[in-house]
């Protein structure tokens, strides 16, 4: 936070003048695509490709089709400042790869710019999802089966969180969670269940392995399997007996000793360490980076208030019933033990059935507690995570965007100022008071002018009144909206 | 369930206890100096304290349990899951469970939870304040005799198993003796797992006269079959078996396989084969491109079957140690 803060203070004390809302009209903003990124109206329902050579008919050859070409006719043939945001910033970046000319700049917003990293797995992160949620459903049925329904509230979502399919699945729990969709998961859900699907063409294009990414950004075709040790368990080695019928050195299992096992993280990495520039070296870039190292904040604020409320509960819910189920298990574990050693043999099956199903449901309970303790791992091996450059960007400062081309200019990122992905949109803190994606401006007191003011006058001054954004047509109706 | 005896030094050691080794030594039940078993229990940390009652019967019993638990698909390998102390007593013909967890990491504070077979409480440990209070709706009705642990009449076992028709061989070694339970006597299903149907035997050892295991065979309503064979360890100390531990093998047997789609992972994910990355390498690959973190199962990833082994290792064992108070409290509508 210090230097965002320390740049308001500045413009406070030092500057006031600069305070005064000057907008800047060679600017085209880009916004992300989902429920409440629009993708200029766009939506999902053309490529990328597609989505880009629309906007530069849009800005500089079709002008007399919209009823806004009188706002910026005036610097409609010098090159832009592209500010994209999420998908926004892969579809900038593709119009300075397609369209150099025309591009000064691009500034990317929280985008995933080397390509989503989900989608290179499609089928491995619909497993994940599933088992996600089956985990959460059981963990929530447990608990119910434990601790009876009154002690907690989670019925709605025992009953509806697992649907006829796994897309219902999802939304039913958006729609319990009150969550809308803008990490795209119902349409990659809906990919990986059917790969040839020709749906939502613009998240399919965000692959790293799509023909738009290899054609105009990211060349990396071929991926590897690699795995980094992050240290060592220490735990009982166990000599696994063979049911009944086994053989009969083994018939059940024993504990041997202690033994030490190497833990390791697993990583898909690019086959090779080179590629291609795709971006001319002569366009400047620069990149904010969002704080989605949490995936929670990717959610707007009140459906992250209501989903960590809905997360407490369950973990102090689980928790309790995971305790209450270990210990009916152990209960009847020795009283299975005592009724053999009076012969009770009805009662010593009853209560061997009886530990076995409690030992599960207090695994359940464990299971569902533990994942959404634990829910920015393993949301993170979902989504993406500090590995990598999705909607979840990195933990560190060291993104190098220049393997793209291009070259850095403006100040090193800054990050810690943002809320979440929706918030970046409007954030006051990268457009300043009142400016935002939406409202195409962007002023003197926030961070996006200060980046701006990094950019050689020789390249571009921004000067003027308004901006144009892609919501410009949706408003109007000319696109339709989505 | 045999553990050599061979065995028990390294046994001993596994478990990171000396408590058998040293009962097994001289320390022990009924005519064992008691003055002399908490002498040594003092001088050596890990030795049980074992207090005498007069027939030497085995009433109560308590341990630190310790938790370990391993999916055979899951790259994250053995975890210890759990920790915390165990109580078990027979008091008036009724058995009294009482577990102790520790304060978590995440800030839950310590916790108790007591169970007699009527009622279960959860409560703060420090504060007594009840969590949860939750009545059997089918309370346990049979009285329980003192012993809750020993060595059984595997003579008079046999006669009652065939009185109540149970299926009785015994296994190739000719140590176990398998007992599987007449339809009349299965579980009712379904169970809150989805169970259609189950099939329960019960494993006697021959050798060491205990309870060794339970084969719990389940068919669930989507299919799945799920086979629990539970492995009760035991090291006899002067002449009683006494629970050193528990292993739970579950293996899952589910329908169908997974589709893998046009995935980079490939369909047999076998970590032993891939190459070692160093963190430098990791972070390298990431300013240059993609990396994306993956867990994917192990072996092939169309097989949807797995395999959950649950450890219970039972340290500082202690017998008839266990004092009526400590098992009633909260019970019964009584404040903690």
């Amino acid at each position: 936070m210090k230097r965002p803060l320390l740049f308001i203070l500045c413009c406070l004390t030092l500057g006031a003048p600069a305070l005064h809302a000057t907008d800047y009209d060679n600017l085209l903003f880009f916004n992300g695509i989902g429920t409440a990124m629009p993708a200029g109206g766009n939506s999902d329902t053309v490529g990328i490709e597609n989505q880009v050579n629309e906007m530069y008919q849009r800005y500089y050859t079709s002008k007399a089709a919209s009823s806004s070409a009188t706002v910026y006719d005036q610097k409609n043939n010098q090159p832009k400042v592209i500010v994209g945001q999420s998908q926004g910033g892969v579809r900038a970046l593709g119009y300075a790869s397609m369209y150099p000319s025309t591009t000064a700049a691009v500034v990317m917003i929280g985008a995933p710019v080397k390509g989503h990293p989900m989608l290179l797995n499609l089928q491995t992160t619909k497993n994940a999802v599933a088992s996600a949620c089956q985990t959460i459903y059981d963990g929530a049925n447990a608990t119910l089966d434990a601790l009876g329904s009154h002690i907690l509230d989670l019925t709605s979502l025992a009953a509806s969180v697992l649907g006829p399919t796994l897309v219902d699945q999802i939304a039913n729990a958006m729609l319990i969670f009150k969550i809308d969709d803008d990490v795209n998961l119902k349409a990659i859900l809906t990919m990986a269940a059917n790969p040839s699907t020709t749906a939502y063409p613009g998240i399919k294009d965000l692959s790293p392995t799509s023909a738009f990414f290899q054609k105009y950004i990211n060349p990396s075709a071929s991926y590897k399997i690699v795995k980094v040790e992050r240290g060592a368990t220490v735990g009982p080695r166990v000599i696994v007996g063979e049911a009944i019928g086994g053989s009969a050195k083994n018939a059940l299992s024993q504990i041997g000793e202690s033994v030490e096992t190497p833990q390791y993280n697993y990583y898909v990495v690019p086959a090779s360490a080179t590629s291609a520039k795709k971006i001319p070296d002569n366009i400047y870039l620069n990149f904010i980076r969002g704080i989605q190292n949490d995936p929670l904040t990717l959610l707007d604020s009140n459906s992250e208030l209501a989903v960590r409320l809905d997360m407490a509960i369950y973990k102090n819910a689980t928790s309790m019933a995971a305790s209450v189920e270990t210990a009916q298990a152990h209960a009847n574990d020795i009283l299975k033990i005592a009724a053999a050693l009076s012969l009770n043999f009805p009662l010593a099956l009853a209560c061997a059935s009886k530990a076995d199903t409690c030992r599960a449901n207090a695994r359940y309970c464990q299971n569902g507690h533990d994942w959404v303790a634990d829910y920015v791992k393993n949301l993170g091996l979902i989504l993406g995570d500090a590995s990598n450059d999705s909607f979840i960007p990195c933990s560190s400062q060291s993104w190098d965007l220049t393997v793209l081309g291009g070259k850095m200019f403006g100040p090193a990122l800054v990050r810690d100022f943002l809320d979440n992905h929706i918030q970046e949109m409007s954030d006051p803190k990268i457009f300043g008071q009142n400016g935002g994606m939406h409202s195409g401006a962007a002023y003197h007191d926030g961070y996006l002018a200060q980046v701006l003011s990094a950019l050689p006058e020789t390249v571009l001054q921004p000067t003027g009144k308004t901006a144009k954004r892609d919501t410009d047509f949706i408003s109007q109706g000319i696109d339709g909206g989505p | 369930m045999h553990i050599p005896i061979q065995m028990s030094h390294r046994l001993a050691l596994a478990l990171g206890s000396v408590v058998l080794a040293a009962s097994c030594k001289g320390l022990g039940l009924g005519g064992t100096n008691q003055a002399q078993s908490n002498a040594a229990a003092r001088a050596s940390p890990g030795i049980a304290y074992i207090k005498n009652t007069s027939s030497g019967d085995i009433s109560s019993y308590s341990a630190d349990a310790t938790v370990y638990r391993e999916n055979n698909r899951d790259p994250a390998g053995t975890e210890q899951i759990g920790k915390y102390r165990i109580r078990a007593k027979s008091i008036a013909g009724r058995l009294y469970t009482r577990l102790d967890f520790p304060a978590a990491a995440d800030g839950t504070s310590q916790r108790t939870v007591l169970c007699d077979g009527r009622q279960t409480v959860l409560f703060e440990t420090g504060s007594g304040k009840v969590l949860s209070r939750i009545t059997a709706s089918e309370p346990a009705a049979t009285t329980l005799p003192e012993r809750i642990m020993g060595r059984l009449d595997i003579t008079g076992i046999q006669t009652s198993l065939k009185r109540l028709s149970f299926d009785i061989a015994k296994d190739q070694s000719g140590r176990y003796l398998v007992c599987r339970a007449p339809a009349a006597l299965e579980p009712s299903v379904p169970d809150s797992r989805g169970s259609v149907s189950r099939r329960l035997s019960l494993l006697f050892d021959l050798a060491q006269d205990t309870l060794a295991g339970c084969v719990d065979e389940c068919s669930l309503d989507d299919g799945e079959k799920v086979t629990t064979t539970t492995s009760d360890l035991y090291q006899e100390v002067d002449g009683q078996p006494v629970l050193t531990g528990q292993v739970a093998v579950e293996r899952h047997e589910v329908p169908g396989a997974l589709p893998l789609g046009d995935d980079v992972l490939p369909r047999v994910f076998d970590p032993s084969a891939l190459p070692l990355a160093s963190s430098a390498d990791i972070d390298e690959a990431v300013n240059k491109g993609v990396v994306a973190r993956v867990a994917p199962p192990i072996g092939d990833r169309t097989d949807p079957d797995y395999t959950i082994t649950t450890v219970t290792r039972y340290d500082g064992i202690s017998l008839n140690d266990v004092q009526d108070c400590d098992m009633r409290v909260a019970l019964e509508g009584g404040r903690p």
